[in-house]
């Protein structure tokens, strides 16, 4: 018999080589989009200000329009502020489909069959997935970078990284609802309907919260409020560990639910 | 270790009406043991809590001594489990899957897999996606055996599988019980069970209500007899056969002669000798019809 260590680590190879195709799938897709919105950025920066400098504060708060005619605030507003609520997708999905689809399609009593520790299960798809979203970052901060050398702007190649990796903490913390979701119910399609739900009203709470100063404390109920440009603002380091705190909080009860509920087919 | 399966009073309740009441089993190693019953009897409950995916309401169950929600890693080691509803990774072949689970078990010859699969006509280099119902299932079989477990936990295992690979799949059974290992498997077509099975429980609405030899069931089930008399001859002993113990549902339309019998097949041969007869057909009833034959409406023997 193996150690839970050993299984675990077995799983997680095994998850992430059968999530590979999506994962390059996400990794193109990210790049494109982050590379359309890099390389136009010539064609805007003298009129961008002008276009934006009569909008309402908090508008130009909750979607990051101020100093546009800078680089970074611009690659913040166009490509990493809405990053987290695209990027979240692709855990919930992997969640999904590890839990209450194979639920749904008896995959899972083939697997839990094996001495194997539910826990494990939840462990290793966590990990796959922090990986997964990790590696599209990483993909996005290299293509901006590239993009940025290839319209002969200057951003440093580690401002660069800082913002691509500081929409890590908020993907993962907003995505782990999806985990809950998947290790308590049993059924794919209500638990992705829920999940991107419960995801889009976080988002819109940290907007509103953002555009009308009366909602202003909502906002610290949502991961969104604590996550903002890195190019303009020093963002606090618990901010950061807030968001993985939540997240953990949330695996740890996706384990426990998962451990103490019956599997049906 | 006394059993290889036990369960102590085995209880699961859920939704309305289903689940399992107060079941009682005690399978020896190197047993087969059939799990017989209609389609929502309990059999799957009772398969599903054993291997730890349904959690007891009350009473406990154990595989080789180890209570598979104390300790399932190391219940699951000692078994091999075939699901009654599974899927496998679409895009995974069988070999793929032979090897995650081997990694998964700490085994390094997967060769067992290899010999069960020539045996069943099993395909395991082909993608799960490009196969048949059928062999998909052979795939499970070969998942749930080739690392040679104890205790192997089948339910309803032959479904989709074409008549010559059931005969073999239960010659593999029968092999794994010469080794020693330990064979539950649930099923409700009687032949099958009556073959291999060393005993047999019979779960019905939850209850297990018998445990005992297949063939004394079998001998002792009800049949449909239907007799075909030549032409222009009428059976003289019709109030005999009438009178037999067993006999009921009896109807005279000639030339046929047909009743449902559940009693001792040598009276019921000596009566229909004392006339000539041209045909006579006697049909294996359905498994429910064994249980309302065996124990009446009300499932008590």
């Amino acid at each position: 018999m193996i150690s839970e260590g050993q299984s675990t680590a077995i799983m997680i190879r095994h998850t992430f080589q059968r999530n590979r195709v999506s994962l390059i799938w996400w990794s193109v897709a990210v790049m494109l989009y982050t590379v359309i919105n890099v390389a136009v950025y010539p064609a805007f920066k003298d009129s961008i200000l002008l276009q934006t400098q009569n909008y309402p504060q908090g508008l130009i708060d909750a979607f990051g329009l101020d100093n546009l005619d800078q680089l970074g605030p611009y690659i913040y507003s166009q490509v990493f502020l809405m990053l987290p609520l695209v990027l979240a997708f692709l855990p919930v999905m992997m969640y999904a489909g590890a839990f209450a689809g194979a639920e749904e399609r008896g995959a899972l009593d083939v697997l839990l069959t094996q001495p194997v520790r539910r826990r494990s299960l939840v462990l290793a798809t966590f990990v796959t997935a922090v990986v997964n979203v990790a590696i599209v970052l990483m993909v996005t901060a290299i293509a901006t970078w590239l993009t940025v050398i290839a319209i002969n702007e200057e951003l440093s190649f580690g401002d660069v990284m800082l913002a691509s990796w500081s929409v890590l903490p908020v993907t993962i913390a907003v995505s782990s609802i999806g985990l809950l979701l998947s290790t308590s119910m049993r059924s794919r399609g209500p638990v992705l309907g829920a999940s991107i739900g419960i995801i889009f009203l976080l988002y819109l709470i940290d907007v509103v919260g953002k555009l009308a100063p009366d909602f202003e404390k909502l906002r610290y109920i949502t991961p969104f409020r604590y996550f903002n440009d890195v190019f303009s603002y020093d963002i606090p380091i618990w901010y950061y560990l807030l968001l993985l705190g939540v997240a953990l909080v949330l695996l740890v009860i996706s384990v426990r639910i998962f451990e103490r509920r019956d599997i049906f087919t | 270790m006394e059993y290889a399966i036990e369960t102590r009073h085995l209880t699961k309740t859920y939704g309305k009406n289903r689940g399992i009441r107060d079941v009682n089993l005690q399978i020896p190693p190197g047993e087969i043991f059939g799990f017989l019953g209609p389609n929502g009897a309990g059999k799957s409950t009772t398969l599903r809590t054993l291997t730890g995916l349904m959690k007891p309401t009350s009473g406990e169950c154990l595989i080789q001594g180890i209570d598979p929600h104390r300790d399932p890693v190391a219940a699951m080691a000692q078994v091999g489990n075939l699901p009654t509803e599974f899927t496998l990774e679409d895009r995974s072949s069988g070999r793929a899957l032979v090897d995650y689970f081997a990694a998964l078990r700490g085994v390094r010859d997967t060769g067992f897999a290899d010999e069960i699969a020539n045996r069943i006509g099993a395909d395991l280099d082909r993608p799960v996606r490009k196969l048949s119902r059928g062999n998909k299932q052979k795939i499970g079989i070969v998942l749930a055996m080739f690392h040679r477990p104890p205790v192997i936990i089948l339910d309803e295992p032959t479904g989709g599988l074409d008549p010559l690979v059931q005969e073999q799949f239960l010659e593999i059974l029968v092999d794994a019980k010469k080794a020693g290992q330990t064979v539950l498997f649930s099923s409700h077509v009687l032949s099958e069970v009556e073959r291999i099975a060393d005993r047999v429980g019979i779960i019905r609405e939850g209850t297990l209500i018998a445990v005992e030899d297949p063939h004394a069931l079998t001998a002792r089930a009800l049949r449909r007899v239907r007799v075909r008399y030549p032409e222009g001859n009428t059976p003289t002993q019709i109030k005999e056969i009438e009178q037999l113990a067993g006999v009921n549902h009896l109807s005279w339309q000639p030339p046929y002669l047909s009743f449902d019998y559940s009693g001792d097949a040598n009276a019921l041969i000596q009566a229909l000798a004392a006339h000539p007869i041209a045909m006579i057909d006697i049909e294996r009833p359905s498994l429910e019809e064994i249980f309302l034959g065996y124990y009446g409406n009300g499932g008590a023997a």
